[in-house]
């Protein structure tokens, strides 16, 4: 299993690079806009308050209001809750679509397969790279944010950022999880596994984020794993259980399914 | 040239010895696709034993390719069991493996690596620890290991793919089209190879659709149609292939007759009222002499070979 983990980590240390550049070059820019808004934090949260409830959670999730010159409140509406997720759902979604169905459009699964190695495990070093390359691209953007923030005024325990990027990371992996779960289970394309994935994550997005404007989007919300995510909630401290509910059940249903399907399913 | 008999020729009994226990053994091996009516292999029963080379050959699609796939355990078989080595293909398909080399009918290698670091990585899952019989592979085929798998020509990735199956010296070979794209050169050393193997009692099913090279390489060929194992033949010893047929134009009906009943020959057909075709089945000489019995007044040779034997089950279409 180590094998297949070490030669998945060497062939993608370009991307984890580039990728792991991308989410810190964001990060900064996000904070360094801080000193600005701040300064003119009653105009930017006249414009924020001001918009209906609708558009208003598009950016900031169930928070009520908003107020950019408190940290927490401008690391969750600027950072955590959409800008930083949109880039790692993209790669959750990306990576692990191509983690077995490359190999299996591209036949190199065989190569594989033809050794003493189990599906099962085969598997794990699969599912284990995609945490190991987000543990990395995470845990530097955590690490960058970490010191930056206080240069840029914004005074938060780095215990806190740490949970939240960690939720944020985990949270963004859960929808790799199902596009590599959905792949694994069944014969489902590449495309079909990301397509529904994305529609799980942004569609989720956009229905947890409109319901506050039609009441009949309440209940379809419930089932959308945006609805549960509040980074500014764990940034405080605060308990978020329909959160670690999904992610749990995401993580069990997901490698259930996924060992299940995959252990006695054609392949290719 | 291929010479085509309007005859049906029945091979006699096969004239091998199957033993105790078989390296590959299939019984009733059958697949058929999720979403299909049709059986894609069907009540495949086929035995390779230790240090034998057992060709299994027929056009696109006939169904090679599945059952070689399905003993590789990437497909799961609908109906019938198979061993390798003793082992379950599906159950104790991780443990088989490490005795087992498997070489795809189309290689696929990762593009971006080269055949050298690919080669690291599969001898290492291979679990293999001796890596000299590997560098002397290299040296054999001169493979060029140190240029992205991507950019290579199909015969040299053909080469990494023999690399890949061969290195780690498995009991088991399952070879798909082993020589498809290698220049003749590099087919003799494939042969050598092959040779190797099967000199250190390893056992190899290797699918063609090249019948020359069937003919060659194979102790024994079976010919797969539409799913179906429909034939097999022994292509070393006394068997049919490679014994002269002899077309003769006789003087007479009467002699026709005559030369059905005639020793050291064995009847294949007739052409017309005069003409027939006929097999050596002991001694030349005793033949030529059998022949020398009758009003021969025109005689040709040929010989009978795998083609023929193929054809003759798949007819013109192929």
């Amino acid at each position: 299993m180590i094998t297949t983990l070490l030669w998945e980590l060497k062939q993608r240390r370009s991307a984890i690079l580039w990728w792991t550049i991308g989410s810190v070059v964001l990060s900064i820019g996000i904070l360094a806009l801080y000193p600005p808004i701040r300064d003119q934090a009653n105009q930017f949260n006249q414009v924020f308050n001001q918009l209906p409830a609708g558009l208003r959670q598009l950016k900031t999730g169930g928070a009520e209001r908003i107020n950019v010159a408190d940290p927490v409140s401008f690391l969750n509406s600027q950072l955590f809750y959409i800008t930083l997720p949109i880039l790692w759902i993209i790669l959750a979604i990306t990576r692990a679509g191509s983690l077995l169905g490359r190999d299996e459009e591209d036949q190199t699964i065989e190569l594989l397969l033809a050794r003493p190695i189990s599906r099962g495990r085969l598997l794990l070093a699969k599912a284990a790279d995609l945490v190991l390359e987000f543990m990395i691209i995470g845990g530097v953007t955590l690490a960058v944010i970490s010191l930056l923030a206080p240069l840029f005024g914004l005074h938060i325990a780095t215990s806190r950022l740490a949970i939240a990027a960690a939720y944020t990371a985990i949270f963004s992996l859960s929808f790799g999880l199902i596009s590599f779960g959905l792949q694994a289970a069944s014969s489902l394309t590449r495309r079909a596994a990301s397509t529904l994935a994305v529609f799980v994550s942004f569609g989720g997005y956009l229905i947890a984020s409109l319901s506050a404007l039609t009441d009949w989007l309440h209940v379809p919300a419930k089932f959308a794993p945006y609805h549960y995510f509040a980074p500014d909630k764990v940034m405080l401290g605060q308990a978020v259980q329909g959160l670690n509910l999904y992610l749990i059940g995401t993580l069990l249903v997901m490698s259930i399914l996924a060992y299940l399907g995959f252990r006695r399913r054609d392949i290719g | 040239m291929v010479t085509r008999y309007p005859c049906k020729v029945k091979w006699s009994v096969l004239d091998y010895t199957i033993g105790m226990n078989a390296v590959i053994d299939c019984q009733k091996l059958s697949k058929r696709y999720r979403g299909t009516d049709f059986f894609a292999l069907k009540d495949l029963d086929l035995k390779v034993e230790a240090g034998e080379v057992y060709g299994f050959i027929g056009p696109n699609g006939a169904g090679k390719s599945t059952a070689i796939r399905t003993l590789m355990n990437f497909i799961q078989p609908t109906e019938g069991t198979a061993t390798i080595l003793g082992k379950d293909i599906v159950n104790d398909s991780v443990e088989l493996k490490r005795h087992v080399g498997y070489l795809s009918g189309d290689v696929a290698l990762y593009k971006k690596t080269t055949g050298r670091e690919l080669l690291d990585y599969l001898f290492k899952l291979q679990g293999a620890t001796d890596p000299a019989y590997r560098h002397k592979l290299e040296k054999r085929f001169h493979a060029d290991l140190d240029k992205p798998t991507g950019s290579l020509s199909k015969g040299n990735r053909q080469k990494i793919g023999i690399l890949q199956a061969f290195m780690h010296q498995p009991e088991v070979l399952i070879l798909d089209e082993p020589t498809s794209g290698l220049d003749p050169l590099m087919q003799e050393a494939f042969y050598d190879t092959m040779s190797e193997a099967r000199r250190r009692g390893a056992a190899l099913l290797i699918s063609s659709h090249n019948l020359a090279e069937a003919q060659r390489i194979s102790d024994r060929v079976g010919i797969i149609k539409q799913g179906r194992l429909i034939h097999e033949q022994a292509i070393s010893g006394n068997t049919g292939l490679g014994k002269p047929v002899f077309r003769l134009v006789l003087g007479s009906i009467g002699e026709v007759a005559k030369l059905k009943k005639a020793p050291h020959l064995k009847f294949l057909s007739k052409e017309g009222d005069v003409t027939v075709l006929v097999q050596a089945t002991g001694k030349l000489p005793s033949a030529l002499q059998s022949i020398a019995g009758f009003d021969v007044r025109e005689l040709t040779t040929q010989q009978l070979n795998l083609e023929d034997e193929f054809l003759e089950f798949y007819g013109s279409a192929t």
